[in-house]
């Protein structure tokens, strides 16, 4: 056994660990890294195709690139990265914060710390989550193990696919299916509109003809040994019409059906997490409710462009740090969703220092206005030229930019609450 | 060919693994074949792992007597087997008078069965003894003599204690023919490959009647019931401490809510007749149904933590009892049909019954003196204390490289499971719970395939779920030419 | 002959829905954008089309046995296809380093978009 301390634990070798290991690490703490797979990079790996990095670093980069230039900096850096390394267990214990792991070259390890930055990222929904009825032959995947397996392992689930979900993992690996040669029949979502940018609409679907169908569900699968066709129906106002149901012929199924983020190993020290996102409840420092533990990049919220992750990480790097040095900034302003808003974060802010908000809309609309209210009193108004569910919005609140009186008014009711409209 | 078997056991279920460990004792010559390429995977694969405690049948009947023999082997069999077992308690609640008049039936059948420990309870005590349950409930009765089981790991125990007491075990063994001379039967499998046997017990679960017939022997016809269930998450607020039934009705025992042993909550399974042998297709209806029910014995149950369902279907005989008889057309036959509930619980007294039924039949048995009831114990990383795990990893490092996070399932085992003979995906799956967790496989799949690959040089794309047609990716990268499908 | 095509924008997130005029295959005028990235869009998406590929190739001796690649600018959208098939059938040995030009065409080269070491490799 290993007993090793260090300022602080990072879990999670992807694009948010990283990013947090890199920052505590520019800040003189010690970090120690703990990541699964043999190599460093999340999901990046997987994400073979274009479009990471626009905000990042004003260039388009394909996933690995993009993991490539944090890899990098770990790399020249002191942080100790442990590969092939699992967390088992967190303990906190009054101000002491343990990380259990395992490998096997080292066996456990124990490591006391400070702070933790909570990085694991997702796990995709499956068929078990939607309960799609059928018979269970081989050919049902997640779309990101399907991924997995052509780009990484080089293997091709299936010859005839459908794909459940528009998001754009989905859309992805629509493309990629029709680029291994594979022949994709459909993608079916089911709801009114796409889930994924129009973009991957346009480069993954149109350009190769495949079909999607809005306002459907896959309401059975079929086939004994290996997938043989689906049942799909469309819904009439909301409820599934079986009269029209139709079958495709195929012999794999994707599901891209939402990710989940994967905070199981929280449970053993009682993290409280957000129903709304998923994650953990976090205040402006991307501190959770157990001081000394944060939280970033997909773990906390699912986020759809890396760069966020990234910028997101490097912030919860710097709180950590501060934390460390013990200068973590109280935060007794609650922050609420309101009308149209899905979810906001962090769940609390302070007054001294600008807080980076995120929140996700729940209408689409272009020259839309985001609202922030103290009380019902609008205290900020911006326009916003485009907003859709599927893409976050994130925005800076100043409250030193506050008049007077809207600061009295803030000092009183300790609550604000975004809306979109 | 081989030599002459004494007893070739067809079906290796619950019942036909449980028959050949207990052959295994003897100095006889026993083959154990399976159609599939794995044990367990016929009518055992989809079992809710129920000990049931012995009060739900007659005891005129020969399933309440096998069930409540049974029902005591299980300290004894977990000790040399070393399958999850929890002897954790049975409920049987009810919500009306009329329900209770049911119960107590059940209680007084319990009672002539000998269930140990079984009592009637009032509702203060039952929800004393469960606090999750619904609180409308009028009384019911507590058997603690119940538990539950992993039922695959002890059909797989099974099988491994009895191929370890020189067993032979044949998966991939269709049998399609068979030919009755003076002293033996010749048997064929699909490919034309022969064995002979002497004695043959027919415990082909679905497929007894089949079975029968190519002996030409009793002409009945297995019946089928569908049972879907569905697995909750291990954080789900609805698990219970013991087993919770509602009152039975004539068909079934009802929508049941069962702490797994290994920490998920189950709730089903549903019984509605089906006609076709492999129908094991899951519906909406029965998802709605099914919650419904549950909920009402504990109310906290919800949709929100179901991870998966699956279907299993139940045979039967028309006398709805089990049929265990030496067969009067072919009296070297032994019958083991009908084996639905309580079959997994009687399985170690259905094991008795017919090594008594194959001495009446004639076949002399001699005990082996070398015969060693216990198999190798595998460590499962999850279970160990972190020094305990420490020096299990350093003793055998693929022990710290964990595969399955979801359930903490680490190489070492899922290595462990392929030795064992498991080289199917399902077959990992269900003797080391890898893939079983919250995401499916969705993270491990892609691992345990290398892992499966490097450990036997099957090629990934040789790789199957569950054998026969059923692969995982047939093609690499490169193999299938692009298609131009383009828009213009 | 007169035709109208219709087309999604994706200069932007907005996504403006275009109507493409055309008279005797000669693109006329272009309708529906709100900026004018979109008619450009509209304008390069007619004539010429083109798109970035990314794929993977076989890697021999290396850590992994696939690396990922992408073409260092969009090809015509119609030689996707036959690239491909030909991408798949190369084969590199490691190490490879990433932005290293492992094949190229008249007119654009793909490369390595991930680093992949040596199975010899003893560095971290």
């Amino acid at each position: 056994m290993r007993y090793e301390t260090y300022d602080a634990v990072v879990i999670g070798g992807g694009a948010a660990g990283m990013a947090a290991a890199v920052t505590l690490s520019k800040r003189g703490k010690s970090v120690i890294m703990f990541e699964r797979e043999p190599q460093l990079g999340g999901i990046l790996l997987q994400c073979i195709h274009n479009g990471f990095g626009l905000q990042e670093f004003k260039e388009e980069l394909t996933g690995p690139e993009y993991a490539e230039r944090f890899t990098q900096q770990v790399a020249s850096s002191p942080i100790t990265v442990k590969l092939n390394t699992t967390v088992l267990e967190l303990q906190q214990k009054d101000d002491k914060k343990v990380v259990i792991a395992c490998n096997s070259k080292e066996g456990i390890l124990e490591i006391e710390t400070k702070a933790i930055v909570l990085a694991m990222g997702c796990r995709e929904r499956n068929r078990g989550n939607i309960n799609t009825p059928g018979t269970r032959p081989s050919g049902v995947f997640t779309a990101g193990l399907a991924q997995r397996l052509v780009n990484i392992d080089g293997y091709i689930p299936g010859k005839e696919v459908v794909i459940v979900g528009s998001g754009d993992i989905g859309l992805i690996m629509a493309r990629r299916m029709t680029w291994v040669g594979a022949k994709v029949k459909a993608v079916i979502e089911i709801q009114p509109n796409p889930a994924g940018l129009t973009r991957n609409i346009v480069q993954c679907l149109n350009d190769y003809n495949i079909p999607l169908y809005l306002s459907h569900i896959v309401s059975e699968i079929r086939g004994k040994d290996r997938v043989e066709s689906v049942c799909v129906t469309p819904l009439e106002d909301g409820r599934p019409n079986e009269d029209k149901s139709f079958a495709i012929a195929c012999d794999t199924v994707l599901y891209s059906v939402g990710l989940v983020p994967d905070n199981e190993i929280t449970r053993s020290i009682n993290l409280n997490l957000n129903p709304e996102t998923g994650g953990a409840w976090v205040d402006a420092n991307l501190m959770t409710k157990i001081p000394g533990i944060f939280s970033c990049g997909n773990v906390l919220h699912v986020h759809d462009l890396v760069d966020y992750v990234s910028e997101e990480a490097m912030r919860c790097g710097n709180f950590a740090a501060d934390y460390i040095e013990g200068k973590t900034l109280q935060c007794p302003i609650q922050l609420k969703a309101g009308g149209n808003v899905k979810y906001v974060l962090p769940n609390a802010m302070n007054l001294e220092e600008p807080s980076k908000m995120y929140l996700r809309p729940l209408i689409v609309k272009n020259s839309a206005t985001l609202e922030v209210r103290c009380n019902n009193t609008v205290v900020k108004s911006i326009k916003l030229r485009h907003v859709q569910p599927s893409e976050m919005i994130s925005y800076t609140f100043d409250p030193q930019k506050l008049g007077a009186e809207e600061l009295l008014e803030l000092n009183t009711h300790n609550s604000l609450e975004i809306s979109v409209s | 060919m081989d030599s002459i078997y004494d007893v070739v056991i067809v079906g290796a279920g619950v019942s036909g693994s449980a028959i050949a460990r207990k052959l295994s004792s003897y100095a006889l010559n026993v083959a154990l074949i399976d159609k599939e390429v794995d044990v367990s995977f016929g009518v055992s694969k989809a079992n809710s792992g129920i000990i049931h405690g012995g009060f739900h049948h007659k005891s005129s009947t020969l399933k309440s007597r096998l069930e409540c023999l049974g029902n005591r082997m299980f300290d004894q069999l977990k000790e040399e087997l070393h399958f999850p077992f929890s002897r954790c308690g049975i409920l049987v609640v009810a919500f009306s008078d009329e329900e209770m008049r049911t119960v107590e039936q059940l209680y007084r059948q319990g009672v002539a069965n000998h269930a140990v420990g079984i009592e009637l309870c009032n509702r203060e005590r039952l929800l004393s003894l469960e606090p999750k349950l619904n609180a409308d409930v009028v009384g019911g009765l507590h058997a603690p003599n119940g538990g539950i089981i992993e039922p695959y790991r002890f059909v797989f125990a099974l099988v491994e204690s009895a191929v370890r007491n020189g067993v032979k075990l044949l998966t991939d063994w269709h049998l399609v023919g068979v030919t009755e001379q003076e002293n033996h039967y010749l048997l064929r499998n699909e490919r034309g490959e022969e064995i002979i046997s002497r004695y043959v017990v027919n415990a082909a679960g679905v497929h007894a009647d089949t079975v029968s017939k190519l002996f030409n022997a009793e002409d009945f016809t297995i019946s089928l019931r569908k049972g879907e269930e569905f697995l909750m998450d291990r954080n789900a607020k609805a698990y219970p401490s013991k087993v919770l039934f509602p009152v039975p009705s004539a068909h079934s025992k009802g929508t049941l809510v069962i702490p797994t042993v290994e920490g998920t909550t189950m709730i089903g399974p549903t019984s509605e007749p089906t006609t076709c042998k492999d129908d094991l297709a899951t519906s909406k209806e029965n998802f709605e149904k099914v919650f419904y029910n549950a909920r009402r014995l504990v109310p906290v149950v919800s949709e929100r933590d179901v991870i998966t369902s699956f279907t299993g279907v139940r045979p039967l005989v028309e006398s709805d009892d089990f049929y265990i008889a030496i067969s009067e057309q072919s009296p070297r036959l032994i019958q083991v049909a009908g084996i639905q509930s309580p079959g997994l619980t009687a399985s170690p007294a259905i094991a008795e019954y017919v090594k008594e039924l194959l001495k009446k039949a004639g076949l002399s048995m001699l005990e082996k003196t070398h015969y060693d009831p216990y198999i190798e114990q595998v460590p499962r990383l999850r279970d160990l204390s972190p020094l305990e795990a420490d020096a299990l990893i350093a003793q055998n490092p693929a022990y710290g490289d964990i595969v399955c996070r979801c359930e903490k399932i680490s190489e070492g085992e899922i290595i462990s499971a392929i030795r064992h003979g498991h080289t199917t995906l399902d077959g990992i799956k269900f003797y080391t719970r890898a893939q079983m967790g919250r995401c499916q496989g969705g993270f491990c799949t892609h691992r345990i395939l290398k892992i499966i690959e490097r450990e036997t040089g099957l090629t990934i794309a040789e790789i199957t779920k569950r054998g026969s047609n059923s692969y995982i990716a047939s093609e690499q990268v490169g193999n299938l030419a692009v298609e131009d499908n383009h828009a213009l | 002959m007169n035709k109208e095509i219709p087309m999604t924008c994706i200069a932007c997130p907005i996504g403006c829905n275009l109507t493409l005029f055309t008279q005797d295959k000669t693109l006329i005028r272009v309708e529906g954008n709100r900026c004018p990235r979109g008619e450009t869009y509209a304008k390069d998406e007619y004539i010429a089309p083109k798109r970035i590929v990314t794929a993977t190739v076989r890697v021999t001796g290396g850590l992994q046995n696939r690396a990922p690649v992408k073409t260092d600018q969009p090809i015509p959208k119609a030689d996707v296809p036959r690239l491909l098939d030909k991408l798949y059938r190369l084969s590199f040995s490691a190490p490879i380093t990433c932005g290293q030009v492992l094949y190229q065409e008249e007119g654009y080269a793909v490369i390595a978009t991930l680093s992949v070491k040596d199975i010899e490799s003893t560095s971290p």
